[in-house]
């Protein structure tokens, strides 16, 4: 009875040992996902908008100033919080005379393509040739847009010294990190 | 050795006048699991995969499967979120889509014979991937990792980095 007993553990024995034998497949296998974060940010000024033309025609827009809001006028896209700053490369430049540029008021406002909320903190500047914040967010951003209103003060005091011209400058927008 | 025995019992029967011979085949139910690509990796360090998403790009015969019956693929990660540097993060690997197709590696294996679950996303419990009910032993599938727009807003305001997660792929017979 013994013996018979220990042939048939025997026999289990290597039944199971060979069914782990033939069953020693595989049946799972893993693979590593990376995703690699880079900080990101990105700013871009809406191309049909690279020039903007405020034109003095009339005495009312010569004593009240004039201006022009350009929807959507920067687009940001930053992985965390920002700050966009704006600088003028000169006083504004005619043929024969200068404006200063800060008659020149940038006003900052938020644009439509704007993914989601967040706080922003946004200050109207006077421009200027040093750089200046005009946005802050205290978070990042997949897609944000901003308008933006120029706007020039009165010229009336410049008007005897400055002949009928076309005065310009460069105003660069940059996003940095907070 | 099998010649051996062959040639053993073909002398000694040889004086009779007949042989007979009785071959029995064993097929055991086979079922094997390859990862052809053991690491892959999703950029997200450019404007436009915060805009429109990232994928790992299709990679070839992915997962390639060995089997003779039905059977389920399942797949899950290891954990619920993303590890940056070996510690734990709040970034949730339920952001990674996993989109697969039939792999080419055989020919005759038919994408009919596959029923494939669209909108499956990287989990820590297993979810089914595919099932197959293919009669060809040899099957491979192409599996994109993707990252959709929706998503990209997960990855804004945490460390930049590498981070990782191990998926583990499973076959279970049908």
């Amino acid at each position: 009875m013994n013996l018979f007993l220990k042939s048939l553990g025997l026999i289990v024995g290597l039944f199971l040992f060979s069914s782990q034998v033939f069953g020693q497949v595989q049946q799972k296998d893993e693979v590593e996902i990376s995703t690699y974060i880079g900080d990101v940010r990105s700013i871009k000024i809406n191309q049909s908008q690279f020039n903007v033309n405020l034109s003095i025609d009339n005495l009312a827009q010569l004593m009240n100033g004039q201006s022009l809001t350009q929807p959507n006028h920067i687009q940001v896209t930053s992985t965390s919080e920002y700050q966009i700053e704006v600088v003028a490369s000169s006083e504004l430049q005619g043929k024969t005379t200068t404006i200063p540029v800060n008659t020149v008021s940038i006003i900052p406002s938020l644009g439509k393509s704007s993914t989601y909320g967040n706080t922003i903190y946004l200050s109207p500047v006077s421009l200027s040739t040093n750089e200046q914040s005009i946005i802050q967010s205290f978070s990042g951003d997949v897609l944000r847009t901003f308008d933006v209103s120029y706007h020039i003060s009165s010229w009336a005091k410049y008007v005897n010294d400055n002949p009928s011209d076309t005065y310009r400058t460069t105003i660069t927008y940059s996003i940095v990190a907070n | 050795m099998l010649s051996f025995i062959w040639l053993s019992s073909f002398s000694s029967k040889a004086q009779i006048g007949s042989a007979a011979s009785q071959v029995n085949l064993v097929v055991n139910e086979l079922m094997s699991l390859e990862i052809e690509q053991s690491s892959v990796m999703i950029n997200m360090n450019l404007p436009s995969h915060y805009k429109f998403g990232n994928n790992s790009g299709i990679q070839q015969n992915h997962v390639k499967v060995t089997a003779t019956s039905n059977y389920t693929l399942a797949v899950s990660a290891t954990n619920q979120n993303f590890t940056l540097n070996g510690l734990n993060t709040n970034l949730p690997v339920n952001i990674i889509k996993i989109e697969a197709n039939t792999g080419n590696l055989n020919p005759n294996f038919n994408s009919g014979q596959v029923s494939i679950n669209s909108g499956v996303y990287l989990n820590a419990s297993q979810t089914n991937l595919l099932n197959s009910h293919s009669s060809e032993t040899l099957q491979s599938f192409d599996v994109n990792y993707v990252i959709p727009t929706s998503a990209t807003p997960n990855f804004l305001n945490i460390p930049s980095g590498n981070y990782k997660t191990t998926v583990i792929y499973t076959i279970i017979p049908q």
